[in-house]
Formats: C-alpha cells, structure tokens, sequence
C-alpha cells in the first residue's frame, strides 16, 4: 500500500518536473523569438538611417536652401543611432519617432521640387525609403505579436510560475506614437 | 471585406470584431480565395488562358533552374486594405521561394485600386533591390496600365522580374511545359486519405480536423503539377505603385 502511494508521488513528481521543463523550453524559444525580431527592428531602423546621407546630397543638389531641414535630419538620425546603441526600446521609440518627423519634413520640401521628384537616381532612393518604411512595419508588427504571445503566456497559470522562477520577464511593446501616425506618405 | 462579412455568419463577425480589439498591433486583413493555375491567380481575370500557359512554363523553368517561385495574383479590389498588407500576406501565406532559400516574389495587380505592387522574399533581396522592383513597375507595368491594358502590363512586369532573377542566379530561361503528375498525386491523395480514415477508425475516431490534412499541401499547384516551395520568408521589400 505504501509502495503504491509513493510510486504515485513519484510519478506526479516526473510529470510535473516535464510539464515544467516544456513550459521553461517553450518559454526560452520564444523569449529568443522576441529578441530577433527586435534585432530586425533595429536593421531596418538603422537601414533607413544609411539611406540619408545619399537622399540628403540629393536633394541638396536642387534644393540648396533648405539648410534647415538637413541639419535637422542629421541631427536626429545621430540620436537614433546613439538610441539603438543604446538598447533602450523606449529611446528608440522616442528618436525614432523624431527621426520620422524631420524626415517627413525633407519629403515635404522634395514637393517644392518637381525636377528632383523625376529625377531617377532620387526615384531609386524614394523607393528605397518606402522599402524600407514598409520593412519597419513589418518588422514591428512582427516583433509586437511576439511580444503579445510571451506575455500573454506569462500572465496566465501555471506559465507564470514557471517565468517567474526562471526569470523571463514580459517585453516591452514597440509603439507608433500620435505623431508617426500622422506622419504623410509620399506616394507616386 | 464587406461582402465577406455577408457570406459568414452573425457568429463570424463578432469573433471577427473580437479578434480586431485583441490584435491591435496587427491589421487584419480578409483575403479572398486564391485560385492559382500553376504560379498564377487571376482572380480579376485579365489574363487569357494561352498567356497564362506560357507564362507559367516561363516562370517553371525558373522554378527548375533557381528554386525561385514568382507569383502572379490580380485582384479586383482590397476593399481598403494597403496593399503592402496583402502581397506580404500571400507571399507567407503560400509560402513562395525555396524553402531554405526564402527566394520568393510576387507580383501583384489590384485593378479597381489601381495600385500594382512588387514583393521581394528576404533571399532575393540582395538581387532585387526596392529601386530595381520600382523600375520594373515604371517601365514594363504602369504604362501599359494607363491605357488600360492590363493583360501586357502584368505579363511584361512578371517577365521582366523573372529574367532579373534568372540573370542574378546566371541561368537561361525557356518555356518549359510543367510535368503534370496529377495522377500521381491523384491516386497519393486517394491513399493517404483511405490510410488516414482507416486509422482513425482503428484508433476509435481520433479528431476529425486530422482528415484534412492531407490536402494542405495542395493549395499551391492548383492540378497543374506546379508546387511553391515552402519558403515564406517575407519582411516587406519591394516597390508599390498606383496609376
């Protein structure tokens, strides 16, 4: 009789000991699912802060008035690349934010400019921008979800205990914030 | 997406509105039924059938000699939704471009929108830069789209995309005629299905989705013997364009 309820105990021991081990592995991968989509958050971010030198020089070339909008562009795309450096998602999202403005400032002026808007090597430069716009959506949705499902699985039972004793902690979202949201497209 | 919401019941909806509170950070988006005949789904039906036989043994000599899938779908409209939403959506969806290599495309017509849109999988991104689909889009499609024929916009666009491939990866390509296996998938689908059904009677009924599975497979050929090859690798390259 108490062989049996032992063989119980040891059994229930075996099984929980699993459950946790799938729970802790499931928990690890996805934890390392967040964190490369996050990676290719921060490639394109910085993919896009690589295209401005040559769009800047572009445009300089019709546009030589516009000191303004240049030195504010390579003002915030230093702070952007000092952000991601940095690995804080809350001042990437802060610079990124302020980039995306002076950028849409200098696509802005481009409007005043009809002969740099058919300029081809610009054409290929705004197509590598609204690529590259497009990627960081994409990315960001991406990452987002991953986040959604890590931390949906932290908060419930009997995940919860096991993160917390393993010490995966929730991710933080990466937001668009009011002023990207109004930021304008420039489309063909 | 309108008369979508018609086709489904009350029940669908509401989870529908659920799912769109719950995924706030991901636009949903309900796309219609591709019918794809080898690599392409002419859904607004523009392309005649003899075009769509050549370009087909166009795109599967690439398929043959690079891994590369490039497909072609034309929609009449996206009722709303961004088209960058949908192509990524059906590049991952059916899983276009070799399945290590991620060396899928897509191109894409929606017609009421007037928007036409070029895909680029992650593997032939280094190829086919944004620049390089937006001038492909400039050259071989927009124009033929603004005198409204859209037949020769979409083929030139897709051939255009398939030679730059082709000429990436160093190979020639011919019109190749599919090899049609049909009757072998036929009778394969026919097999594993009887298999399936007699196991499940064996096992007392195990879950009924378990029967369908054998047809998931499926969903890219469309009976011409044409499979995409289960890449999927998509981040949102490409170029867009409206006319």
């Amino acid at each position: 009789m108490k062989g049996t309820f032992f063989m119980i105990l040891a059994a229930a021991v075996i099984f929980i000991a699993i459950l946790f081990a799938g729970t802790y592995n499931k928990l690890q991968v996805m934890d390392e699912g967040v964190s490369a989509n996050w990676a290719q958050v921060e490639n394109q971010l910085k993919r896009r802060s690589d295209l401005i030198p040559n769009l800047t020089n572009t445009v300089k070339g019709y546009a030589t008035h516009e000191k303004e909008v240049f030195t504010n562009i390579a003002d915030a795309r230093a702070k952007l690349s000092g952000a991601i450096n940095s690995k804080d998602v809350k001042a990437i999202q802060q610079s990124a934010s302020e980039f995306n403005s002076a950028l849409s400032r200098l696509l802005a002026v481009v409007e005043n400019y009809p002969q740099l808007k058919a300029d081809k090597s610009f054409i290929a430069l705004q197509d590598e921008l609204t690529g590259t716009e497009n990627r960081i959506a994409v990315a960001r949705r991406d990452y987002n979800e991953s986040v959604k499902a890590i931390n949906a699985l932290i908060r419930t039972f009997p995940t919860a205990l096991v993160a917390s004793l393993s010490g995966i902690k929730q991710r933080e979202y990466f937001e668009i914030t009011e002023t990207e949201k109004q930021v304008p497209k420039v489309e063909f | 997406m309108l008369y979508k919401l018609n086709v489904y019941s009350d029940f669908v909806m509401k989870k529908l509105l659920l799912i769109i509170f719950l995924f706030f950070t991901l636009p949903i988006f309900a796309l219609e039924e591709l019918h794809f005949d080898g690599f392409i789904a002419d859904n607004a039906k523009i392309i005649s059938a003899q075009n769509k036989e050549e370009l087909n043994g166009i795109l599967y000599s690439l398929q043959t000699k690079t891994g590369a899938d490039i497909a072609v779908v034309t929609l009449k409209s996206l009722e709303g939704e961004p088209i960058e939403d949908a192509s990524l959506e059906i590049g991952r969806k059916y899983a276009l471009g070799d399945k290590k290599l991620n060396n899928g495309a897509l191109v894409f017509v929606v017609l009421d929108d007037r928007r036409a849109r070029i895909e680029i999988g992650y593997g032939l991104e280094g190829f086919i830069t944004d620049a390089k689909a937006g001038r492909i889009l400039d050259n071989y499609m927009i124009p033929y789209f603004k005198i409204g024929d859209y037949e020769t916009g979409t083929i030139q666009g897709a051939l255009a995309l398939a030679y730059e491939i082709a000429k990436a990866y160093g190979v020639e390509l011919s019109f190749e005629k599919p090899i049609s296996p049909e009757k072998e998938d036929d009778t394969d689908i026919l097999f594993i299905t009887i298999l399936f059904i007699l196991l499940m009677f064996l096992s007392g009924g195990g879950p009924g989705g378990l029967i369908f599975l054998p047809f998931g497979n499926f969903r890219g050929g469309g009976g011409s013997g044409i499979k995409f090859g289960g890449g999927g690798g998509f981040g949102g390259g490409g170029s867009s364009r409206g006319w």
